[in-house]
């Protein structure tokens, strides 16, 4: 019987012999594929233990996309007659198990292979996240996922990337509003090449925002030292996204207002107008009609920013792409902690499946960072997980036994509630701790502390 | 006069650059037969009997191998340690 399933890609056809006849020798079911494409298919088809990648020096940079792809579903040793250095550590780099120059003794060969068996082997019936690793039609620009609202966002992004229109883009904090903005300058084929620029309107106090915005000149107000540049001056040609849109003061809605209509506005302490092309993208986790009915925001304002409206759904909603971006975040952590993580156990995923994720994919990206650091055996497993993740799960399903009947979204913010007030209780209060740890901005948190309505037992005396 | 002196240096570098390229991309390409021959060897090698006299052909063939085997492997350490040389001297003479 068949010990372990190679494929040999790639190589010319004395090598694929020799290779195919010594391995099927020492016991190995082995399948040759003549080219990259076709390995790659038959990898679709066919769970390979390993795959010996034979390359010659013309066809790099395509034989180190294979790499890439395969990597992720088999271990990958990689056969050449170029020992140059270069290529082997962009091939482990990409993800490759071993690298071997020709000619090479047998016995090296199958030493690799089992080093590779064995490695993969550790974690038997754990490593199912590898076949979950973001494909290229499951990510778009940056953006991980393969869900139908997802697919639908990257639609929507292809059609109104070369538009001109501002982009309004509702959605929880941590859902990725961020990310869309990217995507979108990076599909913009005008834009993609001139400046993103972001400013956060909630977290500066009124006369920053102004002149971070609009830019200022020398001696314009107590500290103005030089001429500076606004953000606006600093997207010309390209994208600026304003973040929190909800916070910017009224006075400062006007100006922007202007600015969305005619595209010109001046630096503070200036009389001169400054004309700027810039595709403005604005974001806010709030309700912008709740705050226009109470006066906060401007409804001309809102109509002018809400031409093309983009909802980010909270991860609960599309937990389908729990599993893609964990493992997406696993292979990001992994690489930048230089933890030789192999995957992540079902048991995990479970979990994290059944968790309610009130912070959203930041919180999922927090969580993940904190198990590849504090990972011993080189599987992502429950034990690496938070306690909230257990806790938070059970409080949900608490809630949702209650005699009273609640709506979807009470039910779903009652474990965010208890996930700041843990967070707070943990760095004893402190806003700012409280915030990075949730890794929301401080707006974000005081909202949600206005939202439901928490306060320390210091501030009710 | 100085600037046809140079074109013609410029070209002869080139020319040396390309051969240098082709010379060491064959010799690569030799390691892969040279790979393969050597594992059926050694295949054969299994199938054989103990005092069989293909034996000692073969095991004379694998000899002979590992031989082209180094003198490939000292032409090529040559090969790129003139590589890196030639990169340090400007074309321009």
């Amino acid at each position: 019987m068949d010990k372990n399933k190679i494929l040999i890609a790639n190589g010319d056809r004395l090598s694929q012999k020799s290779l195919y006849e010594m391995l099927c020798r020492n016991g190995y079911g082995v399948d040759i594929t003549k080219s990259l494409p076709e390995a790659l298919n038959r990898l679709n088809e066919i769970a390979y233990n390993a795959v010996i990648l034979d390359t010659h020096e013309a066809g790099k940079e395509e034989f180190l996309k294979t790499v890439d792809k395969v990597s992720s579903k088999s271990s990958i040793i990689i056969l050449t007659s170029y020992g140059n250095i270069e290529f082997a550590v962009s091939s482990i780099k990409m993800g490759a198990f071993d690298y071997l120059v020709k000619p090479v003794e047998d016995e090296k060969i199958i030493s690799s292979i089992e080093r590779a068996l064995t490695s993969r082997a550790a974690v038997p019936v754990k490593d199912i996240s590898k076949k979950t690793a973001p494909q290229k039609d499951q990510t778009y620009h940056g953006l991980v996922g393969d869900s139908q609202v997802m697919r639908d966002i990257y639609t929507i992004i292809g059609r109104i990337a070369n538009s001109r229109a501002t982009v309004l883009m509702c959605g929880e904090s941590g859902t990725g509003k961020r990310l869309i903005a990217h995507a979108l300058h990076k599909s913009d084929k005008k834009r993609c090449g001139r400046p993103f620029v972001e400013i956060s309107c909630g977290g500066l106090p009124r006369e920053i925002i102004e002149s971070e915005l609009f830019g200022h000149t020398k001696g314009a107000f107590t500290g103005a030292i030089n001429d500076r540049k606004g953000r606006f001056e600093m997207a010309d040609g390209g994208t600026i996204l304003l973040d929190d849109i909800d916070c910017l003061p009224l006075d400062l809605q006007v100006k922007l207002l202007r600015v969305l209509q005619h595209k010109e506005f001046e630096r503070v302490g200036d009389n001169k107008t400054l004309k700027v092309d810039v595709r403005i993208i604005a974001s806010t986790n709030q309700d912008l009609e709740k705050a226009i009915a109470e006066k906060r925001f401007r409804e001309d304002l809102y109509y002018r920013l809400n031409v093309i409206s983009l909802h980010m759904p909270p991860l609960r909603e599309r937990k389908e792409d729990i599993a893609l971006l964990a493992e997406h975040f696993v292979e990001i952590y992994a690489k930048e902690n230089h933890k030789p993580i192999n995957g992540i156990s079902k048991d995990l995923l479970d979990t994290l499946t059944h968790y309610s994720w009130p912070g959203n994919v930041r919180q999922l990206e927090n969580i993940i960072e904190r198990a590849v650091i504090l990972d011993t055996d080189n599987v992502i497993g429950k034990e690496d997980l938070p306690d909230i993740i257990f806790n938070g799960t059970a409080g949900m399903n608490n809630g949702i036994k209650h005699d009273i009947i609640s709506s979807l979204r009470d039910v779903m913010q009652e474990p965010e509630k208890i996930y700041i007030l843990r967070v707070l209780e943990e760095v004893g209060w402190n806003k700012k701790k409280a915030a990075t740890k949730l890794g929301v901005n401080r707006t974000t948190l005081y909202n949600k502390l206005r939202k439901y309505n928490i306060t320390s037992g210091a501030e009710k005396n | 006069m100085v600037k046809s002196k140079s074109l013609a240096t410029t070209k002869r570098y080139k020319r040396i650059d390309y051969i240098g390229k082709r010379s060491v991309d064959i010799i690569n390409e030799m390691y892969s037969p040279i790979d393969s021959i050597n594992r059926f060897i050694n295949l054969a090698l299994d199938t054989i009997g103990e005092n069989s006299q293909s034996r000692q052909f073969l095991l004379e063939s694998k000899q002979g191998i590992r031989k082209a085997s180094a003198l490939l492997k000292r032409l090529d350490d040559y090969a790129k340690k003139l590589e890196k040389e030639f990169k340090e001297i400007s074309p321009r003479g």
